[in-house]
């Protein structure tokens, strides 16, 4: 396949006159990127599939406003993440109490010592083991804190611009990420002493 | 000087980033003292790095299957 380059003006206009070619080669180019980032933040592959289809169709919606200042790329993810949020805000309670802050509590003293510290974990990221531990720990993770932990941690976005995607409070958002956070790395370890 | 609860807190909700310079410094001089603190902080480092390592279980096969499903939604000429 050639390579294009999708920030050229003919290759916009080719999008705006609904080139099947130019159309398949931005769905070539970002749907495996599309499909990572859905199940990275916890959807199922039905699920991302859904999501990365309502974000081409989206655009081809809104290619014509789009005037090629921002990239391409960073266009379409951010028709996608309104995408994942607007999925999110139908079914998403926050500020509920969460077993995850009574464990946390629990490992301090009255006085903010620590009371059952921290054991080993394996920091080794490498390895094919950790990995798929992790992914299982993944699992257990209610999805609003995944998402906020995705897009944190993989797709390094700031906290400011997290909070105007999923519509929370920074308040809101720092206690999503400590959940997500703990509870992982307490199901780890977890895993961990089980092993040993 | 922030007690152990706080700085797990303050580090694990992010707030530690918007902290002012000198909150930034209680907390840096309480991680360099204590241990289990530091060795909590690093193990969330850790398990962000795996984190970004793990979310590329999306096989070539998967991509093929989506792709038609997508390619359908756009008008034909």
């Amino acid at each position: 396949m050639a390579i294009t380059n999708f920030s050229a003006p003919e290759f916009l206009e080719r999008l705006r006159g609904r080139d099947p070619a130019a159309w398949e080669a931005i769905v070539d180019a970002y749907l495996p990127q599309l499909l990572r980032a859905g199940r990275g933040m916890g959807f199922s592959l039905d699920e991302a599939q859904d999501l990365a289809q309502s974000g081409f169709v989206a655009l081809m919606e809104s290619i014509g406003r789009f005037e090629g200042r921002s990239h391409i790329r960073t266009f379409l993810f951010g028709i996608f993440y309104n995408k994942v949020s607007e999925h999110l805000r139908e079914k998403q309670k926050t500020n509920q109490s969460d077993p995850i802050d009574d464990v946390m509590e629990s490992r301090f003293d009255l006085k903010g010592r620590w009371r059952q510290p921290p054991a080993d974990i394996e920091e080794g990221v490498f390895s094919r083991e950790v990995r798929e531990m992790v992914q299982d720990c993944l699992e257990t993770v209610p999805r609003a804190q995944r998402i906020a932990f995705y897009l944190r941690e993989v797709e390094e976005m700031q906290t400011k611009e997290i909070c105007k995607k999923m519509a929370v409070s920074g308040t809101n958002l720092g206690v999503m990420l400590f959940r997500a956070r703990n509870r992982l790395r307490e199901c780890l370890e977890k895993k961990g002493l089980k092993k040993g | 000087m922030y007690r152990c609860s706080e700085v797990v807190r303050l580090v694990s909700s992010d707030e530690y980033l918007t902290a002012g310079l000198l909150r930034k410094l209680q907390i840096r001089l309480h991680l360099a003292m204590c241990e289990n603190c530091s060795k909590y902080v690093r193990q969330l480092r850790a398990l962000a790095a795996a984190i970004c390592k793990t979310s590329d279980d999306v096989s070539a096969s998967d991509v093929e299957r989506a792709k038609p499903h997508i390619l359908q939604q756009f008008p034909k000429k």
